[in-house]
């Protein structure tokens, strides 16, 4: 797993390290020339959501490349690791971006507090904690399912095979968001959720649960969050075996 | 064993050319009696011939005994002249049959033959005994 | 010994188009065997197929009796028609990604053929032109200590002083236990480096022979037996 995971990121170093610099200069010259605080604000969350959205897309290319390379397709490799190490590498691209993002917001939010957020935080912290967590699971999770939507494609030797994968993509998220809601009747959390209601639907922003703060860990929420557990587990086990009987390089 | 070049007719098998090339090589004594052959991979690779090949070529080699193994050491040319002269039979044989069938079909009685060879061998130059054909 | 591939009725088929169709093969060990067929005749198909690029549609496969999966995938050393490197690297790169990933690599071996093939390791292979890619390839795919080697087209598109080379190499890098498949259509350059051979046509096997009994048989080269047998 590890030496996939080490020439996965090898593969793509030369771009993650783009992402870093740019990020890095475009943060810089918001501090240096930037005064409008509401602008800044606006500005510097673009800057996070566009590197987040690069670092999100960089693994599903990743595998999706990976799926189709003779030389990964030849290696003795377990198929299971060449699901994983993909997803390995975007979180742990996202994680660090989180923690960079976390830090400057922390910093932030010390100098110029002029809201409740911190204040909201240090009241609430395990819905703080719930929520990053949350949030981890929702990145892992939403890997998942588009590698089985990709998987799926790739399985398909005809012409349509795209557009397949992305039906495939829509029916088992809004399949499994219907089920979710009537095993464990509409908790407002959980990754299925995201696709099915507008209302809720950033992908990355550690700031996206603020509804949340109201559910607290529920039993709805436990059972949800189980179900979708299982149905990752058993979202893996498909892909291994497309993997290994019907993905064809 | 020097290096070798061979021109291979692919119509033909390839061990029975090489066994032939390597006769004819104890025969000219390019290669002496007692002279170490290369080995199978050795002269696989300088031939760019099948491996295999070239074993069947050396096992036959070895089961007309003008070849021999000694354990661990390799194979070397047979020092028995009795066998050296064998393969010189041999090849004379098939140098004559060819050249009286050719004669014949020139039109030669079998006398006007021996008398025709017999004029030619006292006219031709030195360097035709190297060939080794006319001692027999 | 029992045989390195089995191949039982194996069948591949594309809706209605049949890439194999009820193909049979048994190769033995310690053999260099001519794979020969025009392009599209199944040669690359059947290659993959014993590699696990592809899966057959019907009949059954083994390597050394295993099935083809990860135990198969370690004793089979596959040159295909494509890189089995990635644009960011260097030959250095390319030989360490095949010794991370397969034990029976040799490294010590690589080096040699490296030296051999004249390849420098600190150039990248993007760079490379078509036969020092091709000599890449082969370095890549000899330098593992497999059971079972398969090079498609390894000839394919070099110089006549590469193909020497490439030739060389085969002969020279290889063991007696494994045997190789090499799948060509330039049969006169390179016939005789083979124990036998395969004709491959439309997807299905006319011949399978030794090669010097085809020319002991029928007193032809490998090759005039190749053009008769894709005249019909």
């Amino acid at each position: 797993m590890m030496k996939l995971l080490k020439y996965d990121f090898k593969r793509n170093s030369a771009k993650l390290l783009g992402v870093a610099v740019v990020l890095i200069l475009a943060q810089l010259s918001i501090m240096l020339l930037m005064n409008d605080i509401t602008l800044i604000i606006v500005i510097t969350l673009l800057t996070y959501m566009i590197a987040g959205v690069i670092l999100f897309i960089t693994p599903i290319r990743t595998y999706s490349y990976n799926l189709k390379a003779y030389h990964r397709k030849l290696l003795p490799v377990h198929s299971l690791k060449t699901i994983i190490s993909p997803i390995a590498m975007g979180f742990i691209c996202l994680l660090i971006l989180g923690l960079i993002m976390l830090i400057h917001g922390y910093v932030y939010l010390t100098v110029y507090d002029n809201t409740q957020i911190l204040y909201i935080i240090k009241t609430y912290p395990m819905d703080t904690i719930i929520s990053l967590l949350s949030a981890c699971w929702i990145i892992i999770n939403m890997f998942i399912t588009i590698f089985l939507a990709i998987t799926i494609a790739t399985s398909i030797r005809s012409k349509g095979s795209f557009w397949i994968g992305i039906v495939v993509f829509f029916i088992i998220v809004n399949g499994l968001s219907w089920l979710d809601n009537l095993l464990f009747g509409g908790a407002e959390w959980g990754f299925f959720r995201i696709f099915a209601d507008e209302s809720n639907s950033s992908v990355n922003g550690v700031l996206t649960n603020m509804n949340s703060l109201q559910t607290s860990i529920s039993g709805g929420m436990i059972g949800s969050f189980i179900f979708e557990l299982v149905c990752s587990v058993a979202f893996l086990y498909v892909m291994v075996k497309l993997i290994d009987r019907k993905v064809e390089a | 064993m020097p290096i070798v070049s061979i021109e291979f007719d692919n119509n033909m098998p390839i061990y029975l050319q090489i066994m032939n090339y390597i006769k004819r090589q104890i025969v000219t004594g390019t290669l002496k009696p007692g002279d170490k052959i290369l080995s199978v991979r050795e002269l696989a690779a300088e031939l760019q011939i099948n491996p295999n090949t070239i074993q069947r070529t050396f096992q036959e080699l070895e089961r007309e005994e003008i070849v021999e193994t000694r354990r661990g050491l390799g194979r070397y040319v047979t020092s028995e002249e009795s066998k050296i002269m064998a393969i010189k039979k041999e090849m004379a044989g098939a140098l004559l049959d060819q050249f009286i069938i050719g004669m014949q079909e020139l039109g030669f009685a079998d006398q006007d033959i021996v008398s025709i060879v017999a004029e030619a061998v006292t006219e031709s130059p030195e360097p035709g005994q190297e060939r080794g054909v006319n001692h027999t | 010994m029992s045989s390195l591939l089995q191949m039982n009725s194996i069948t591949k088929s594309y809706g209605s188009k049949f890439a194999l169709n009820d193909v049979s093969l048994e190769i033995g060990p310690g053999k260099i065997v001519g794979l020969l067929g025009s392009n599209g005749s199944g040669k690359s198909t059947l290659m993959k197929m014993v590699t696990g690029l592809l899966q057959p549609t019907r009949g059954t496969l083994t390597v050394t009796g295993l099935p083809v999966g990860l135990k198969s995938k370690a004793l089979v050393s596959f040159m295909p028609d494509r890189p089995l490197t990635e644009s960011w690297m260097k030959v250095r790169d390319a030989i360490t990604f095949f010794q991370e990933f397969y034990d029976d690599f040799d490294i010590v071996k690589a080096r040699e053929m490296l030296q051999f093939m004249k390849l420098n390791e600190s150039d990248r292979v993007s760079v490379l032109s078509k036969g020092m890619s091709e000599r890449l390839q082969l370095t890549l795919a000899l330098s593992r200590d497999a059971r079972l080697y398969l090079l498609d087209e390894p000839i394919g598109g070099v110089d006549p002083v590469a193909r020497g080379k490439i030739l060389d190499a085969i002969v020279e890098y290889y063991n007696e236990d494994s045997s190789i498949i090499i799948s060509t259509h330039l049969v006169r350059d390179i016939e005789r480096i083979f124990d036998e051979v395969v004709f491959i046509r439309e997807g299905e096997i006319v011949m399978h022979e030794e090669v010097e009994n085809i020319r002991i048989k029928y007193g032809k080269s490998v090759d005039d037996m190749f053009k008769e047998v894709y005249a019909e």
